[in-house]
């Protein structure tokens, strides 16, 4: 089937270089534009200054002039629901849903067409949000987030809403981390440093890789060790899910966006942990035409031991994504 | 929580003047997170401040430090700092060196664990000593 798969990153990426103010956010829109992606992704309140309330006017107009100055397009903005702002109090779903049409107008106001939704946002929620978001033009997709994948019960309770909905504004956004098929080194070596025993660690790695049910290798972990470092390694394999990438297929028509999350890029173009090229064959067959944004999350696992070049993961990631027919 | 720990307070974090002494502090989580997230406790050369009289300046504005639970529009930007203003008769002077120990507390809002589904704490305790500036 035809496909036309569009490359972005998600600003997110260059988080370590933005944090210590070594990149301005113009440099990370220039960074993503020198790769040849052409979509801009972010997280809201980490990019831009006072969000979420409406970015200033003058913000705005500059936010549009980089837009044209680097030829690159706004495609998603990263909402969260900040459940429990207030010690002791949790939204209402009105409340949430107030927060969430907050996110809303924000994407809007600076030319995203698809919004991220957190995981943790109810089905009720968003049924109550979908007539706000198709009255601003706006795709939300739920995150389909490790540990749950696109067939768990609560992705189905969302899919119920798609389809009962028939809405055009709601649909899925997988995240590659769901397809981690062996754990990434740079998180198992980060605890052997803080101490896990490195002989538990590849007993836990190689489980993973075998596709032993998580709760398994915990619980023999469990009996090789009472330390808590060494049940943080056996945990990776809890949080760090994979999914078989088929399971995609049925969902195709309704996946908006894709989060190409990443943990860490060989010098050739491979990412050791997720298996790539069968995901994207997947979404290639299946005629996707939406974004695939490199979101690097491999920077908070080096950070003690080596200067975090954010850049080069990205460039790198991107020239995967080409490797394998992306353009 | 990790090696980002060390950019909550910088080394030009501690001014001094005539009413008492400012420390400017920043979040390291990777979003902005409200005040009404935050919390703090401080010494100054091992003598806990007294936590009534402190004041927190942020975007702009000045509250007091036992309104900050309160504060849940007040975001603190990833790359701001807030300011904590502790009164003193005596303060140090520009120049003098003081033992900082500050412990920031972070809530996270949006990731609820446990069975009661309280926000994931993520707490970091920093101790420099700080030129007054």
């Amino acid at each position: 089937m035809n496909h036309s798969i569009k490359r972005g990153v998600s600003l997110y990426s260059y988080q370590e270089e933005f944090f210590l103010k070594k990149m301005s956010l113009e440099d990370c829109i220039a960074a993503t534009a020198a790769t040849g992606a052409t979509g801009i992704e972010i997280v809201g309140e980490q990019s831009i200054p006072g969000c979420p309330n409406i970015p200033s006017d003058k913000f705005v107009v500059q936010w549009f002039e980089w837009m044209d100055k680097y030829n690159v397009t706004p495609v998603a903005h990263d909402m969260f629901l900040d459940y429990n702002k207030k010690k002791g109090h949790y939204y209402t779903d009105e409340e949430a849903v107030e927060s969430f049409k907050k996110d809303i107008r924000f994407a809007h106001k600076l030319g995203f067409k698809i919004i991220r939704v957190i995981v943790n946002t109810t089905p009720q929620i968003m049924e109550k949000v979908i007539p706000y978001a198709e009255d601003h033009d706006i795709k939300l997709g739920i995150e389909v987030h490790a540990p749950w994948h696109i067939n768990s019960p609560w992705m189905t309770r969302h899919w119920e809403v798609m389809e009962k909905t028939g809405t055009k504004h709601f649909g899925f956004i997988p995240d590659m981390g769901g397809f981690t098929k062996r754990l990434a080194m740079v998180q198992v070596n980060r605890l052997i440093r803080q101490g896990a025993d490195p002989e538990i660690a590849k007993f836990v790695c190689e489980q993973h890789e075998k596709g032993v049910m998580a709760e398994y290798t915990i619980y023999e972990v469990s009996r090789m060790s009472d330390r808590r470092i060494d049940m943080a390694v056996a945990e990776l394999s809890r949080h760090n899910t994979f999914a078989n990438p088929i399971s995609l297929k049925e969902h195709m028509d309704r996946i908006v966006h894709v989060h190409g999350k990443f943990y860490d890029m060989t010098e050739d173009f491979i990412e050791p942990s997720i298996p790539y090229e069968d995901v994207i064959n997947v979404l290639k067959d299946g005629g996707y035409n939406g974004y695939i944004c490199s979101e690097y999350e491999g920077n908070r696992h080096i950070q003690d031991i080596q200067e975090v070049d954010s850049v080069l993961q990205v460039k790198r990631h991107q020239q995967m994504l080409v490797n394998y027919g992306v353009k | 929580m990790g090696p980002l720990d060390k950019y909550i307070l910088r080394e030009d974090a501690l001014s001094s003047n005539a009413q008492g002494l400012g420390l400017r502090f920043q979040s390291h989580w990777y979003r902005a997170l409200p005040l009404s997230c935050m919390d703090f406790n401080l010494k100054v050369n091992g003598i806990p401040v007294d936590e009534e009289k402190v004041e927190v300046e942020i975007n702009g504005k000045r509250f007091p430090k036992q309104k900050m639970l309160e504060l849940k529009d007040e975001w603190l930007f990833i790359l701001d700092q807030a300011t904590v203003h502790i009164p003193m008769q005596n303060p140090p002077k520009k120049g003098d060196i003081c033992s900082i120990e500050f412990k920031l507390d972070l809530y996270i809002p949006y990731i609820l664990i446990g069975p009661d589904q309280h926000p994931l704490l993520a707490g970091t305790l920093v101790t420099k000593n700080l030129l007054c500036q």
